[in-house]
Order: C-alpha cells, then structure tokens, then sequence
C-alpha cells in the first residue's frame, strides 16, 4: 500500500512510470469565437482569433530570435518586459509564502523547502504533504516544466490509486491542473518560464535549463549542486519589475477563485474554476498587451498597434495605422504609456478604418469621456494633437477589460443547473391556453429525453 | 370591427415549433432547447413565445443576449409582437450598454412595471435575474458556464439558437476537461441537450437558403431541414452555387487572389434577380449593396476594401467581413473564400463553425472560392470529425456549383 506521509518513501517517485505522458494529453478543443462588431468591450472580446495565422507565428518567432541574438551580443540576459516574470501574490497581512519544490539528484524524489517557516531543511513531498502546503497559501515553486509536469503527473497517478490518499491526491490532481493551465500562475511558479517572460536569454543557451538562466545572471556564482539558492536566485530576479496593479489583482483573485473551487470535484466546482480562470487568463492577456516591454513584439502580432495621427478635431482624430492590428471598429481602445502618465487614463472608440489605393489604413478615432466635469477638449485628443505636432508615433491597443467574477459567497441556492444531473419540472402555475393544447400536434419534430 | 386581443394576436399555428416550445413550457419543463438552421426563424421564435407568455400570463419574462446589439434587435421584434400594449411599456432594456428602442423602458425606468427584462447573458451572468422564464437568444453563442451563472435563480430557461454558428471565444486552457462530454467552456445548448430534463425541438426549415445549399450544409446539423425559401434566381447565374478554383498561392491575403473574388463579387453587381412568389413574379437588378464578401481573416478583407475603393459603381458599397463580423447578417448573392485557402492549417481555418457561417449567408446565391489543397488541409486536421464534416460541405459545394477555373499568373 502507498502511504504518502514524510516518513514513508515517496510516492511520487513510484508513480511516475506508468502514467500518460502529459504531453500526450489531446490538445484543446477547437472553440471559435463569435466578434460583432461595433459592441461595447465584452468577455468575448479579449482575444482575437489567429487572424494571420502561422504567418504570425512565424513573424514572432523570428521577432524573438533577433531579440535572443541581441541578448548573446550584450553577453547576459536583456529585460524583456517592464513588469515582473511572474505575478507577485496580493496580500492585505503576512505575504503568501514560497515553498521551493525542486527533483532531489541523489535519490531522484520530489522534495521540499519552506522559505522561512518550518521545516526549512528539505524534506520529501508526499501528496498530503503537498495538499497542506496547498491548503496554507504555500506558493510552490519548481525550477522548470519538467518538475511541474512531474508533479501534475503523480498527483493524477495518485488520484487514480485505490489507497487512502486517493481523495487528497484528486483535490491536489484537480488545483494543480489549474495551476498549470494559467499563462502565469501565483500558485504554481515555474522559474524558467517566469524568467522567460521577464528576460530575454542569450540564444546560445537554453532557455528551459534553470543553470543555464543561474549562469547568464552571474557566471561566477556557483549554484550546480545548490538547488534551493539556486531557485532562489532566480526566483529574485523573476520577481523584479514594475507591477500593474489593476491585472494583478484580477490576476490573483481569478486564480485564487479556480484554485479554491478545484478542491471540490463535479459540475458546479469546474463552472466556479473556469470561470475564475477566465478572469485570470483575460488579465494575464491585459498584462502581455500593456506591458510598454512588450510593444515591439505586440506590434508583430498586431495587439498593439502604431498610429501616426494626421488630423485632430474637436471629438477625435484621425491616424495612419500599423498592420497588421487586432483592434476593432466601435470598439475602445486606450495609448500606451507608463502608469501616471495622463495618456493612459485616455479612452477613444475606433469608429471606422479606410484603405487608401496605396494600401495605408486611416482609423478614425472618437474620443471617450466619462467624467461630468470634462475638460473641453477631450484628454485622447490633447494626446493625439500633441503627438502629431512633435511627429511622435503613438501605440494604441484594445482598453483592458476584465470579466466580473460573481462572488458565490454562502448562497446555497446557487448552481441550480450544476449541482445535478436534472432539475425538477415545475408545477405549473398557469392553465395551458387552448391554442397551444390544440397547436401542439405530433406532427412538430420534437425529442423528448 | 373591433381590433385583435393581444391573445388573439399571438395564437400559435398548429404543429409549429413554437407551439411545441410554448407547450413545454406551460407544461413546467425546466429545460427547452431549440435548434434552428441557417435562416430557421430563430428570433421569429423568441419574440412570439415571449409576446405569448405576456399575453397568457403574469409570469416574470426575462430574454438574454450574447451582445447589446442581439438585446436592442429582439426588443424591438418582441415589442412589434406584443402590439398595442395598456401599461407604459412592454419590455425593459435592462443592461446599461444596451440601445433602448423607442417605446421600450430603460435601465433608468424602475422594474415595477411589468415588462419582458432583456439583458446581456454577461450581465445575468454577474446578476443572476429571479424570473419564472428565462430566454436565450443566440444560446450557441454563450458558454454553459455563463449560462449555468446567469440562470441560477431562473425556474425554466428556453434556449433558442443555431448550432451551425460560431461559438463563444474561450480563452483558457481547457484540456482538463477535454475528456468530459459536460464541460465548462462548451456551448450552453450542447451541454443542456444531453440532459435528461431537456427537451430539444429542431426546426424543421430554412427560410434563407435554397434547397440545393440546404441539402449541402445537412452534415453540419444533426437533422434534415428543407428549403421553405421562395423561388429565388439570378437570370445571368442559374443554380443557387457557383465555384471559383484559384492556383495555390503563397499566403491566403494574396493580392493576385484577392482581385479574383473582387471580380466574382462584381459579377453579381447589375444581375437580375427574379422572385417567384404567389403572387406572382417580380424581378430588379442586383446593387452592390445586396452583395457581400466573406472571408476568414482580417488580412483579406483589408486587401479586398483597398481594390474596391479602386473599382467604379459603386463597389465600396460591397460589404466585406471576416465570418465573425458578417454571422447574423444575409444577402441576397454572397462570395464566401475557403478559410484553408493557401493551405491555412490553424484551428481558425479549420473550424466547421466558421465554414457554416460562410457558406449561409446568401439568399439567392453563392460564389465558393478555393484551392485545391482543401482536402489535403483538412486530411492533417487534429478533429478529424470536424474536418469530415467540412469536407462533406466542401464536397458538396463542388458537387452543385458550376466550376469555373482562374489561372496562375
């Protein structure tokens, strides 16, 4: 039988071989998506479909490699983006504590350490162990999508054993999967994509290989067999950077929603956690496409786009844009530019685009406002009239919008189309009107259930 | 002659599918699901049920949208249905984005009075409505999670759309539930028909498209439909298809390409379109307003608006959209451009949904344009179920459309 307290062996370890390879595991569902347009700002408009398709693949890609080449030119990492790798934790008291998981070389277990509480020497992880680190706010960190996917891996063996920590090990099963699947998770860090959001690497070295990140950071520094330093030192410099805090928190509080739903199994549990990664992964796109770093690149996938404007008016004014762009007629859209500056609080919707037989696109822009007592001459405007006397390109991008999450809060009523397989047919209140009682006939194409 | 009660103005037709709705739903069945294809008379359907049960009962109605534009266009139709009407107004738009209609009641207008509530499914979604009956407009457009929120305090919900739509857009990574047949992120109506509760009832006709365009779209739907279009034809183009084959080309937006559907969306300009009704025959030429192009990338139609502006008559009057932007909308002659074009392989080209919304639009006629790497496309597609279905359609298309060729250049 497989125990999985500290004192026993490992059960990770064990159960590692037979399990399907996650990356074996089918791709997503094809899900389209539906853009009318114009519309105010709505869930679904966050993320435009592959619009140029593996055209635009290609073109980042090689955007990347330039940046990666250059990173080899400098001799060490080049910062990649203006906010953090990886999303801090939001907390009104103590901060939310990092345990460091890392795959012991010697005995080749899963093992782990606290950052400041006790046990701060390493110590096995077993999957009740890992639950309770779960359970208080523990933030794991692992060094690399290997030990990530080997976690996710024996939790779901675990899960599928017939022993007492079957239960635990679906709950943990189910909150990593969470974890996992989220573009930046504040549960789950996995160092080397963190530090590759942050920095771009010397294109000699590999990426995914945490030495290799530790090396280019500080040659002389010596963390080969040093595995806890060693996350930690990277765990710093992922962390660096300029946080935006309105997508933090949407970050954050989505993910916490998911992860907090994921301990329950059924229906009702993974509509909570969908939805709460929904808010995630629409503020996570929200810090990808603000982010002043990462305007270069955006602009190769068209989520950001480049706007010389040739006239103002009274409400908007007009620009050359960039292509290709994913911005969309009736739609708001809002300047690039640090937080503080007066051009980021100004909002304007794209009316309308026109091809000239040269192949330029015209937007026209209206500008947006909201408060009562507004200025004259609207904030997008002043932006758009001061750019064009000073010939200074703008970069506009979509307005962020970040999807409610509707607190459940005790509401035990909730979930009346989740919580079971069918729901009661109602006594009806009202007498059938005779039309329909003669009207419904056999000849409607109808199934019943 | 005194004029028609409201009860006598919403009597249903015997055998009708919103008799069958409307009887499942004073019948107290918790769950109704309509299917309808392209055309079908979906929001035909929802207007008349909910002016019925306004007018049958003092039920609390509420009608969910997938966008503010879909809330103010019903409200409008179930205002016209329910007519003449003793209270201050007979439907509320209650979602604060939302156009009012005139003689509709605003967010402003405090809900004593009593009126069809119609919203956003994202605004019952954070404000789930306490309402008797619960109506989704455009349901294949909405997530089961944003329903299964939105719905939480309804007591019966009628979910009415069109399978053969594109979904909603999913932006998280969903393959832990990817072996789940009951999934979060899968369409409201998908997830609601597999239950035992539910009542599905499919629509059995389409009112836009022709028998020949009905029959090629059958493998994307689940069950037969006919065509209950009046005669319609185009006297220079006979047949509801015609197909346009292009050389492979490098990209899909290739300008070379994109003046070849230019020139076939002109072919329609100025053609006579004859309709054949009971009361007798009428015919006017074709104006590039009744023309549209639809395309799968954004990228095209940039291209193909610039070598409109260059075309005289009028040719900017043609309408260009991606499938995304133009589902919802027809026209009379349609030229729609095979998303695999150039050997596009994304999830984006492949989408049967998308290939649906295409190949629907036109009432009278359809230009398919093409090249013949389609099968080999789709061949390599990940849902190999999904791609034999749209090769089905693709096949079908070839199959009625008289073929012309365009040369490489």
């Amino acid at each position: 039988m497989h125990r999985s307290d500290l004192t026993e062996p490992d059960p990770f370890a064990e159960y590692v071989g037979p399990v399907v390879d996650a990356a074996s595991i089918p791709a997503p569902t094809p899900v389209a998506e539906h853009i009318p347009e114009p519309r105010p700002p709505a869930p679904a408009d966050i993320v435009w479909a592959d619009d140029l398709g593996e055209h635009t693949d290609a073109a980042q890609a090689e955007y990347d490699l330039l940046r990666r080449v250059e990173a080899q030119v400098a001799g060490e990492p080049v910062r990649r983006t203006r906010t953090p790798g990886t999303p801090p934790a939001i907390s009104e008291g103590e901060p939310m504590p990092f345990a460091f998981v890392w795959v012991d070389a010697g005995s080749g277990r899963v093992i782990y350490r606290k950052e400041h509480s006790e046990p701060t020497t390493p110590r096995r992880l077993g999957v009740l162990g890992l639950r309770e680190l779960i359970d208080n706010g523990f933030r794991l960190v692992v060094p690399d999508q290997y030990t990530a996917k080997r976690l996710s891996r024996a939790a779901a063996a675990a899960a599928a054993g017939d022993t007492p920590e079957a239960a635990d090990a679906a709950r943990v099963d189910r909150q990593l999967a969470v974890a996992s699947r989220l573009s930046y998770s504040i549960s789950l860090v996995v160092l080397t994509e963190a530090l590759q959001r942050a920095y771009w690497l010397s294109a000699d070295l590999d990426a995914d290989d945490p030495l290799a990140w530790s090396r280019a950071f500080d040659p002389r520094l010596r963390l080969a067999g040093r595995p806890y330093q060693l996350m930690h030192s990277l765990l710093e410099a992922a962390s660096q950077g300029q946080e935006r805090t309105d997508a933090t928190t949407a970050m954050f509080y989505g993910e916490l929603a998911a992860i907090a739903a994921a301990r329950h199994p059924g229906q009702r549990a993974r509509v909570a956690a969908f939805q709460g990664m929904n808010r995630a992964e629409n503020a996570a796109k929200v810090w990808d496409t603000t982010d002043l770093g990462l305007i270069g690149r955006n602009l190769v996938t068209g989520d950001v786009c480049a706007i010389e404007v040739s006239d103002t008016s009274g409400r908007g004014f007009t620009a050359t844009m960039s292509q290709p762009f994913k911005l969309r007629t009736g739609h708001r859209h809002v300047f690039l530019a640090p937080p503080g500056d007066p051009a980021a609080e100004a909002a304007f919707v794209l009316m309308g685009v026109r091809a000239t037989t040269s192949g330029d696109l015209i937007g026209q822009f209206e500008a947006v406002t909201t408060r009562r007592n507004a200025p004259a001459v609207p904030p997008a405007v002043t932006v758009a009239a001061d750019a064009m006397a000073n010939g200074r390109t703008l970069h506009i991008t979509e307005e962020p919008y970040l999807p409610f999450l509707r607190s459940r809060g005790d509401d035990e009523e909730a979930g009346r189309w989740t919580r079971g397989r069918t729901v009661d047919r109602v006594r009806p209140r009202w007498g059938m009107p005779a039309d329909v009682k003669v009207a419904h006939t056999t000849r409607t194409r109808k199934e019943h259930r | 002659m005194t004029a028609a009660t409201i009860e006598e103005r919403t009597a249903v037709e015997a055998g009708s599918p919103l008799a069958a709705a409307l009887y499942e739903l004073y019948s107290g069945a918790p769950v109704t699901v309509v299917a309808a294809p392209p055309g079908g008379g979906k929001s035909d359907l929802v207007a008349r049920a909910v002016a019925h049960l306004f007018a049958h009962t003092d039920a609390t109605i509420t009608v969910a949208t997938a966008t503010n534009e879909q809330g103010t266009a019903i409200a409008e139709r179930i205002m016209a249905e329910i007519g003449a009407h003793e209270g201050p107004f007979a439907v509320r738009v209650a979602s604060g984005k939302m156009r009012v209609p005139e003689g509709a009641g605003s967010p402003k207008d405090k809900a004593k009075v009593r009126a069809v509530q119609v919203r956003t499914a994202a605004s019952c979604k954070a404000s789930p409505p306490a309402t008797d009956f619960l109506i989704f407009d455009e349901a294949y457009q909405i997530t089961f999670a944003d329903f299964a929120d939105g719905a939480d305090r309804a007591a019966q919900v009628l979910v009415v759309g069109d399978p053969g739509q594109i979904g909603p857009v999913v932006t998280v990574d969903t393959t832990a539930w990817a072996h789940l047949r009951q999934a979060p992120h899968m369409r409201a109506p998908d997830v609601l028909s597999q239950r035992e509760d539910a009542t599905i009832i499919n629509m059995p006709a389409t009112y836009r498209l022709g028998p020949v365009t009905a029959g090629v779209l059958h493998p994307l739907y689940g069950w037969e439909f006919e065509s209950r279009r009046p005669q319609r034809a185009l006297a220079q183009m006979p047949g509801e298809v015609r197909t346009l084959e292009l050389p492979v080309r490098e990209t899909p937006f290739d300008l070379v390409s994109m003046t070849a559907v230019v020139d076939a969306a002109l072919d329609y300009v100025g053609a006579t379109l004859r309709v054949q009704t009971s009361g007798g025959s009428r015919s006017r030429d074709l104006t590039p307003a009744d023309v549209a192009i639809v395309v799968s990338r954004r990228a095209q139609a940039s291209a193909i608006e610039a070598l409109l502006l260059e075309r005289a008559g009028g040719a900017e009057d043609i309408t260009v959209g991606t499938a995304d932007k133009l589902q919802g909308g027809q026209w009379h002659a349609v030229v729609a451009v095979d998303p695999t074009l150039a050997g596009a392989e994304s999830e984006h080209a492949l989408a049967s949904g998308r290939l649906c919304v295409m190949t629907s639009r036109h009432m009278t006629h359809l230009t398919w344009v093409y090249d013949d790497r389609w099968a080999a496309v789709l061949a390599g597609a990940p849902d190999a179920e999904d791609a034999a279905r749209g090769a089905a359609v693709r096949e079908g298309l070839l199959a009625a459309g008289e073929l012309r060729r365009v040369g490489a250049c």
